[in-house]
């Protein structure tokens, strides 16, 4: 009809728009069960994208810590500045105290304008300290009187948030005599700004890679639940699509409106995700999950990780819209027929695991080991290939055992029959779960197997005894007073000392000097036969000669006056002890003198090291040491020989991630329960025509059960295979033995199908509503 | 009354829509197996047949919702089946009407909106789609549902309200299915005496598939399905 | 159906004559067929002789005289008893075209011809009765549709017929 042309509306981007609109209008003004579906949709969204923005919130995190650690460090490789009106001496005073690191310095200000720490208004006098809000609580606590003892000092302030990583940090500034601490010192310094450039340490391999998998394992199977949720009422939605295909809406336009309508849910999800997330993250600081000390503040997502994450949302909407809807729009009969689904195909799911196993193969057959850097990019996708697979063989899975499945009660009749017939909705709810518990399952082997190298820490250093303390000295003969402070301390034993010299100048460069009695010196070098007044000279057994040699004429600088010395015509070269070789600490070759051959010399004070052992080595006694060797100086430290850090990160990252997957798991078990009572509300028609008909409640509320516990039960097949195959191909990355704790393996799937068989619980109140005879009528 | 060959050949001059010897299975079910059906402009024939005789998937392929296996099926001489899903689409949302058993409204949308959704479709500006909408509710009685959803309205005002939307671009063809299938014996004289009365006031034909006789005595004649094949009703007897 | 009650029952609604009674008659019921004045006065006879009815006066005019009649007692309860008794329900347990179709397979002609004739004809007659009611008042339209849910009956008959023809075939013919 020539009418028919010119009614024709616009074309074009104007028309799309159009009808995007009329998929949104259609998608919120179907009454109140429109209104329930969109909820649903925002709740199940909003809760996912709640925890992607605060996963996108890890590099604003770690930035603004970073950006507050290096506001209040200092450089200590600079040259030095001139005392001045502006200058301040800050002298290293951490201090652990039961597994907690305490940040502290000692300050003394050169002049009225000597800078202050950031957070802290003005440098405390001698005797005070300023303390932040953690260590204040600490101390106040009569529990921990050793730690106050320890901190002697008057508190006169409080450290700002501004001057602190997270609010739990315990740290302190204390102010100190002009004569306590000189820039002579080791770990004593003079700046006259705060503020310094650190460079980060690169996280060894073991540990990239398992945040690699920790945050696909978290993130992963929201992203699957989020496609989930999106399709809840899509049954309703493809009945609608296929109206508007008969209506004659060709196939895009039926896609167009259907995405307004998925978009509608998305930005509705991730309003209630935003919502959701600014009163999570007042939460977050002070319950601190997994141990995550963080400002609230700080939260705040990544710019471009939050664009990434809404338009994420939205594309994943659209995405999900227009594969789901494929089959409405180009077979609208057989929707309005209701006729059977196309069965599921293996190939493309195998696929999917077979590229995702290619990528990841060479790298565990390889005998290097996992190097990070590109690496991590093809192990990250090999990663989400494999688990992505895990949550497609499932729902394949399901069917097969569905179409297999053999008479049983009435209750299992119901329920295989209904599955057979659809079970699209039941299965997609439970694929995330399959995600989410393989990533686990693989998370937990690669945990063991790294903690296994971990948690063990053998000494750093086999020959040095466990324990060092670092008194910094004004005289020489402080080493004796350190000595005896130790020994009275009960349970120390095997106390030796020696005073260090780490600048020594010398006729062919600097060398090193250490004095002290011939049992301490046999620590660093194989002197043999050894009496007061002998003096050696560590000789490398890769370096030709000794560094300096008998007449050479000695600088010596320490704290106080320089002094000068000459090596006697007795010293003899030794050499170098096996433990003092492997000690990068001790590598400088120097000499070593016992007290008599340098008791003319006048030698100035410097750093009293004193090594002993604990015995027991009870936490308490190790404390009480610590507290005891603070008595000796505001900057006196105990260190203990063990490889430091690793645990502690391995320990916060499981913490960490922990939280996350509980947080994801309970997400994924939030959006079972809405599916589920979703599920319960499509179907209630016939739910009441059978509850008419006479069938008992029990027999349906088994039926509700079978029709979770049937995918559930496919999806954690799938996952625990996928996931310990993707567990061995994790450690074998490492070089680590494969090894797997089925203990653990069951104790998840028992996790995840608790939450899933809890979830169905929570809904059998609503199939006790919905049986209700009227709702026999039909809509 | 015009006397049809059901035999193969080229569409006579002057038809609307002609289809021959048109085959469609689904799987192992043959649903047409050589059918035929011609309709002029502004007739009205009825299809009848048992439940299960292919009536409904004929429906389908003069329609253009199918894609017959065989077969030519000619709409003011364009063949329909060489036409792509887009223009076949386009055709249907411009020239062609349907009207289903059970309605095919969707839910969400009020009355109004439905009735003006196929304008929409096309195109049409919100405004004067709804006033066009408007204008149709109140012809065919239904004015005060506009606002409703089709779920709170009667089985014959939710038929009428598909009147109303399948006739509101004022198609060439109006398909028929069952359109009294689901609405008692007082309403589908209502129904059925609407549709002719508009069919005929906009020179529509219509194709009206049905299984009642009371409703295919409506219709100029009658085409009947049997096992997938049409045969026009012999014209003996009392003629 | 009984003449004889239908001037009855238009007798309740007061006295008439002849003439008017007549009338009313075609009015409501004679579309096809108008009555013969014979077949009221014999039936205003038959009533006057059970009782049911009475002369209620006599006019004399220029024609015949005109005598005006009214039910009596009696004639109203026979009215009451009669449209309370339900009409029995035709069966049509012998009809003509299950002969000719019995007699086709006999014979060995088409059956199904002469199905297939008779359930053309009744859709003619069906599509005409449909075009009658649709022109027609509500009178018109509640005979039509009781013809046409008759017809519709028969037509259903045909094509169930239609579809056990074989059977019916092996049947008459062992």
């Amino acid at each position: 009809m020539s009418g028919q042309a010119a009614r024709r509306g616009p074309t074009g981007p104007l028309r799309w728009v159009r009808e995007v609109a009329l998929g949104v209008r259609m998608s919120v003004s179907g009454g109140r069960d429109s209104w329930v579906r969109l909820a649903l949709i925002a709740t199940a969204v909003g809760a996912a994208v709640a925890l992607l923005l605060g996963a996108a919130s890890t590099p604003t995190l770690m930035d603004a810590r970073a950006e507050r650690d290096e506001a209040r460090s200092y450089d200590q490789t600079q040259s030095i500045p001139e005392p001045s009106a502006d200058t301040l001496l800050v002298g290293y005073a951490d201090s652990d105290y039961f597994e907690r690191g305490i940040v502290g310095r000692v300050l003394v200000p050169e002049g009225p304008r000597a800078p202050a720490p950031p957070g802290v208004d003005e440098v405390p006098g001698p005797g005070e300290m300023v303390v932040s809000p953690a260590l204040k609580r600490l101390l106040e606590s009569p529990e921990h009187r050793l730690l106050r003892e320890r901190l002697d000092y008057r508190i006169v302030g409080t450290v700002d948030p501004e001057g602190l990583l997270g609010p739990h940090e315990p740290a302190y500034y204390a102010g100190a005599d002009k004569s306590e601490l000189s820039p002579a010192m080791s770990m004593v310094t003079r700046i006259d700004d705060f503020g310094a450039e650190r460079r980060e340490s690169e996280p060894s391999p073991a540990i990239l890679l398992l945040v690699l998998v920790g945050a696909s394992v978290a993130l992963l199977p929201l992203g699957v639940f989020v496609a989930a949720a999106l399709r809840f009422g899509s049954d309703k939605r493809d009945r609608r699509i296929a109206a508007l295909r008969l209506l004659g809406a060709d196939r895009w336009t039926a896609g167009r409106i259907a995405c307004g309508e998925a978009v509608i849910g998305a930005l509705a999800g991730i309003a209630a995700g935003v919502a959701l997330f600014l009163p999570l993250r007042e939460v977050v600081s002070p319950m601190r999950p997994g141990g995550i000390d963080v400002f609230a503040a700080d939260i705040v997502p990544h710019p471009v990780l939050a664009v990434v994450v809404c338009f994420g949302v939205v594309a994943l909407a659209v995405g999900v819209t227009l594969v789901s809807t494929a089959r409405a729009a180009t077979d609208p009969l057989g929707v309005t027929r209701r006729a059977a689904r196309p069965r599921r195909r293996l190939w493309w799911r195998a696929a999917l695991t077979a590229a995702g196993a290619a990528l990841l193969a060479p790298m565990a057959t390889a005998g290097d080991e996992f190097a990070g850097g590109s690496e991590s990019l093809q192990a990250a996708a090999g990663l989400v290939l494999l688990l992505l697979g895990a949550g497609a063989l499932t729902p394949w899975l399901f069917q097969v055992v569905v179409s297999r499945a053999r008479r049983g009660g009435v209750a299992w009749l119901l329920a295989v029959r209904r599955l057979r017939a659809d079970g699209a909705a039941e299965t997609r709810a439970v694929t995330g779960v399959a995600v989410a518990v393989a990533g686990v399952i693989a998370l937990q082997s690669l945990f063991a197997g790294v903690a296994e190298r971990f948690d063990n820490p053998e000494p750093m250093n086999p020959g040095m005894p466990p324990y060092t303390a670092r008194v910094n000295a004004q005289d020489p003969s402080a080493a004796e007073g350190t000595a005896e402070r130790l020994r009275s301390v009960p349970q120390v034993r095997d106390v030796r000392t020696v005073v260090e010299y780490q600048r020594v100048e010398g006729p062919d460069g600097s060398l090193a000097m250490r004095v002290g009695g011939c049992d301490a010196l046999r620590q660093y070098a194989r002197i043999g036969t050894c009496s007061d007044g002998d003096v050696f000279v560590g000789e490398d057994g890769a370096a030709p000669a000794a560094p300096a040699a008998p007449g050479d004429r000695l600088r010596v600088l320490g704290t106080g006056e320089a002094a000068s010395w000459t090596l006697p015509g007795s010293t003899r070269a030794v050499p170098l002890s096996e433990t003092a070789r492997q000690d990068p600490a001790n590598a400088v070759v120097g000499v070593l003198a016992t007290p008599g051959a340098v008791a003319e010399a006048g030698l100035p004070g410097s750093v009293v090291r004193a090594s002993f052992d604990v015995a027991p080595a009870t936490p308490r006694a190790v404390e009480e040491v610590r507290t005891a060797v603070r008595e000796l100086g505001p900057t006196a430290t105990v260190t203990a020989n063990t490889m430091p850090g690793n645990v502690q990160v391995i320990d916060s990252l499981r913490g960490l991630l922990t939280a996350l997957v509980a947080a994801s798991l309970g997400v994924i078990g939030l959006g079972l329960l809405i599916s589920t009572v979703e599920q319960l509300r499509e179907g209630r028609q016939a739910l009441a025509l059978l509850a008419a008909s006479g069938v008992r409640g029990r027999t349906l509320a088994a039926s509700v059960l079978y029709q979770s516990a049937i995918p559930l039960a496919a999806g954690l097949l799938v996952a625990a295979a996928m996931g310990t195959v993707l567990g061995g191909l994790l450690l074998r990355m490492l070089d680590y033995p494969v090894e797997f704790d089925p203990v653990a393996i069951a104790v998840t799937a028992g996790a995840a199908a608790a939450v899933v068989l809890g979830v169905t619980l929570l809904s059998l109140p609503a199939l006790a509503r919905l049986v209700r005879p009227d709702n026999l009528r039909a809509e | 009354m015009n006397t049809h060959d059901t035999a193969a050949g080229a569409a006579p001059e002057g038809e609307l829509l002609a289809a021959r010897g048109l085959a469609k299975s689904f799987g192992p079910t043959t649903a047409l197996h050589n059918a035929s059906f011609d309709i002029d402009p502004g007739e009205m024939v009825a299809v009848m047949g048992a439940s299960g005789s292919g009536k409904t998937t004929l429906l389908h392929c003069l329609g253009g919702m199918l894609h017959p296996d065989r077969g030519r099926i000619h709409y003011r001489g364009r063949d329909l089946t060489a036409l792509s899903e887009s223009q076949r689409s386009g055709l249907r949302r411009e020239e062609f009407g349907f009207l289903f058993q059970s309605g095919g409204l969707v839910p969400e949308l009020s009355c109004l909106e439905n009735t003006a959704l196929p304008l929409r479709l096309n195109g049409v500006r919100r405004k004067s789609a709804h006033r066009s909408a408007e204008e149709w509710l109140e012809r065919l009685g239904v004015d005060g549902t506009a606002h409703q959803r089709p779920g709170e309205v009667s089985g014959g005002e939710y038929q009428r309200i598909g009147l109303a939307r399948a006739l509101i671009t004022e198609p060439a063809i109006l398909f028929a299915d069952e359109p009294t299938g689901a609405v008692d014996s007082l309403n589908e004289e209502k129904v059925m005496r609407l549709l002719v009365d508009a069919a005929r006031r906009s020179s529509t034909a219509v194709v009206l598939v049905t299984h009642e006789a009371r409703v295919a005595a409506y219709a100029d004649r009658e085409v009947t399905v049997r096992d997938g094949r049409t045969r026009d009703l012999v014209q003996g007897g009392a003629e | 159906m009984s003449f004889a009650h239908t001037v009855l029952g238009l007798l309740e609604n007061g006295p008439a004559h002849g003439y008017d009674l007549k009338r009313v008659y075609d009015q409501h019921f004679g579309q096809d067929r108008p009555l013969h004045y014979g077949q009221v006065y014999a039936a205003l006879a038959r009533l006057l002789k059970k009782g049911l009815i009475e002369v209620a006066g006599t006019e004399q005019g220029d024609g015949p005289e005109r005598k005006r009649y009214a039910i009596t007692d009696s004639g109203v309860t026979d009215l009451h008893t009669w449209l309370g008794t339900p009409e029995a329900p035709q069966q049509y347990l012998q009809s003509t075209l299950y002969t000719k179709v019995v007699l086709a397979l006999l014979a060995g002609r088409p059956a199904a011809d002469v199905l297939e004739v008779q359930r053309s004809a009744h859709l003619k007659s069906m599509r005409e009765l449909t075009r009658r009611k649709t022109e027609g008042d509500l009178a018109e339209h509640l005979i039509c549709d009781h013809a046409l849910f008759h017809l519709e009956a028969d037509l259903r008959w045909l094509e169930l017929t239609a579809a056990r023809l074989d059977e019916l075939a092996t049947e008459v013919n062992r």
